[in-house]
């Protein structure tokens, strides 16, 4: 009887040990593959740092006119935003070709739904970058507008039009990474003709009072004007 | 530049059969028959000033105003010429921009010795105004005469405060209207212009005139051509007046920075013709609305100001926006750095040039809030003394205008 523990514990015992003397070059492989691409990656990143630094990259881009970058960027800088997604990227790279030494058919699996759903996820970042530049900069056109017309609720205008924008864009986003499903649909429709029926509301009582003076500046036109002493021309 | 091959047929017949001219005159803003004859009659009154017999072609893009003599004497011409294209472009300047490169163009095929551009409204325009354009080029040799209109103490504020000054300030020159809108101009300038103009990469070296006359070498002169009729103040729309008019003002900040960065100080430009004698208006004024523009404006647009100008001046601010009516001043050096500071702001792109400009309204109107207020009794020639003193104020900053152009990230105070 304890004749056969021992051996049932010896088979197991050696059987644990040969998997594990199997699996742990791969997993030596993995680290190394880690540890060199990150090498890489810092590397690569130093350089483009480096090249973009000479060539003032971040400038050019402002005087491009995309200035809107800085503000997403870390530090203000778009060439470290650029540095740091291809450090990244080639880390990614590195611990997928790690897992590739673990088990190749578990490897390609994922390598094949990953680049399936890539560009699902790229677009769904395009669309949120793109989405966030697109509502700043339209705020911040209707609220210097609103405030050269004089509009005491230029702000609440403002963060209207920029949260609807940013609503569109995470619904546009998260439909593109097919989370939700139509939960999202719904969701963005109520939300969505929530705050245009709230802004409706909003605009529509507080801009009688704009409306009535537009209509007298109509009707003073008729009569004759007081003249007004300053010309800017 | 235009070439011959890009003027209509029919146009060039007519250049052809001309032949020659001594002068021409470029109308801008005409728009019918009635008032081309006026400024035919006018053109004719003031050549027949002149010390030497001239040849007057008169440039004009009315359609239904055929080309031909405008008088018995055959002195005056007519020439119908699209200077503006059919359909408008998106940029209204690069329209005026065309427009005069045109009429320079054809003035510089009929070998003119003059060439006048008037886009001021043509029930202004008299003989004085057209002589006052041409006599300082064709009889004392000057390249290009800008207008000095004489208005009241409100009028043309945009240029007491920001365009004048700036333009002293930068170039050295005290021009009363660096950016017109009429002008004169020698033939060797028209060349140099033309030249520069497709040269620039923008286009837009036409429309503000007098920077790049200077950094030529041009000789300048000014004239006192008399009163120009002012619209009344569109306000709903005075923010796109400001961004029309200091877009291109702060392009060629940049375009000539080279050259503006050497000079200090200013000199007076000779000026030619007699002021036109108005009376002094007195009286209250009403801005309060102005000041609750800005005070709307320092509420809201803090954060875009902040993009541009140092905490300092929004400190300054600020304290401005607090205080009652009757003590609404803003003092000199404050302004004087505002501008300083958007044009700045406009050289580094720190926002989109058009929310840049737009921003600057409420700042403006507190400016002109602050001088409606301090003016409101005074002389006429008090108000041009004042505005004197806004202009020393202005090359007093020159100084804080150069560090920051030249160190923007080491000299931010």
């Amino acid at each position: 009887m304890w004749d056969q523990v021992e051996r049932a514990l010896n088979q197991s015992t050696t059987q644990v040990l040969s998997q594990l003397a199997s699996i742990l070059p791969g997993f030596a492989a993995l680290l190394l593959a880690i540890l060199v691409s990150t090498a890489i990656a810092w590397a690569l990143s130093f350089l483009l740092r480096r090249v973009m630094g000479r060539f003032e990259f971040d400038d050019l881009l402002r005087r491009w006119g995309f200035a809107a970058l800085r503000e997403w960027s870390p530090s203000e800088s778009p060439s470290l935003l650029l540095a740091r997604i291809v450090f990244w990227s080639v880390v990614l790279l590195g611990v997928l070709i790690g897992i590739a030494a673990l088990d190749a058919s578990l490897t390609s699996q994922l390598v094949l739904q990953l680049f399936t759903y890539l560009p699902n996820v790229v677009a769904a970042v395009l669309v949120l970058l793109l989405g966030n530049i697109i509502a700043r900069f339209l705020a911040r056109s209707v609220l210097i507008g609103a405030v050269n017309l004089n509009l005491q609720y230029a702000r609440l205008i403002s963060t209207g039009v920029k949260w609807m924008i940013l609503v569109l864009a995470v619904a546009m986003a998260l439909d593109h990474l097919a989370i939700g499903g139509s939960i999202v649909h719904i969701a963005f429709g109520i939300l969505f003709g929530g705050i245009v029926l709230a802004l409706a509301l909003a605009v529509g009582l507080g801009s009688k009072e704009l409306v009535s003076r537009s209509l007298e500046r109509e009707a003073n036109k008729r009569q004759p004007e007081v003249e007004e002493p300053f010309r800017h021309l | 530049m235009v070439e011959l091959e890009n003027i209509p047929q029919a146009a060039r017949e007519q250049i052809q059969r001309m032949g020659a001219a001594d002068v021409v005159i470029a109308i801008a803003a005409a728009s019918g028959p009635p008032e081309l004859e006026r400024v035919a009659a006018s053109v004719r009154d003031a050549l027949a000033t002149l010390a030497t017999q001239a040849q007057g072609v008169i440039l004009h893009a009315v359609p239904e105003f055929e080309s031909g003599v405008a008088d018995e004497s055959g002195a005056v011409r007519i020439l119908s010429y699209p200077l503006f294209k059919p359909e408008p472009a998106e940029d209204p300047l690069q329209n005026v921009s065309a427009a005069r490169q045109a009429a320079f163009a054809v003035a510089e095929k009929l070998g003119a010795r003059a060439c006048a551009w008037i886009a001021s409204d043509t029930g202004s325009v008299t003989p004085r105004w057209i002589h006052g354009l041409i006599q300082p080029v064709l009889d004392l040799d000057f390249d290009v005469v800008t207008p000095c209109y004489d208005h009241h103490k409100f009028e043309g504020l945009i240029n007491s405060s920001i365009i004048a000054p700036l333009t002293r300030a930068l170039y050295g020159k005290r021009i009363h209207h660096p950016m017109g809108p009429d002008f004169g101009f020698s033939g060797r300038s028209l060349e140099r212009l033309l030249a520069r103009a497709s040269a620039n990469r923008r286009a837009r070296t036409l429309v503000t005139l007098a920077g790049d006359a200077i950094s030529a070498g041009l000789e300048i002169c000014q004239s006192h051509v008399g009163v120009r009729a002012n619209p009344p103040t569109d306000w709903p729309n005075l923010s796109s007046l400001l961004a029309r008019i200091l877009g291109p003002l702060f392009i060629d900040m940049e375009q000539n920075a080279a050259f503006w960065q050497r000079i200090r100080g200013s000199e007076s430009v000779p000026e030619f013709g007699e002021p036109t004698p108005l009376s002094d208006e007195t009286g209250a004024v009403d801005v309060q609305h102005m000041i609750e523009s800005f005070q709307l404006g320092y509420g809201n647009l803090r954060e875009v100001w902040g993009i541009v100008l140092p905490p300092a001046t929004l400190f300054e601010l600020g304290k401005l926006a607090r205080l009652p009516a009757d003590r609404f001043r803003m003092p000199d050096d404050l302004w004087t750095r505002i501008v300083y500071d958007f044009a700045l702001g406009h050289h580094h792109s720190a926002i989109s040039p058009d929310h840049l400009l737009r921003a600057m309204t409420p700042l403006y109107l507190a400016w002109v809030a602050s001088y409606g207020l301090e003016m409101e009794t005074a002389s006429l020639e008090d108000a041009r003394q004042r505005l004197d003193r806004l202009a020393q104020a202005y090359e007093a900053g020159k100084p804080y205008l150069l560090s920051r152009w030249r160190w923007p990230d080491r000299f931010n105070p």
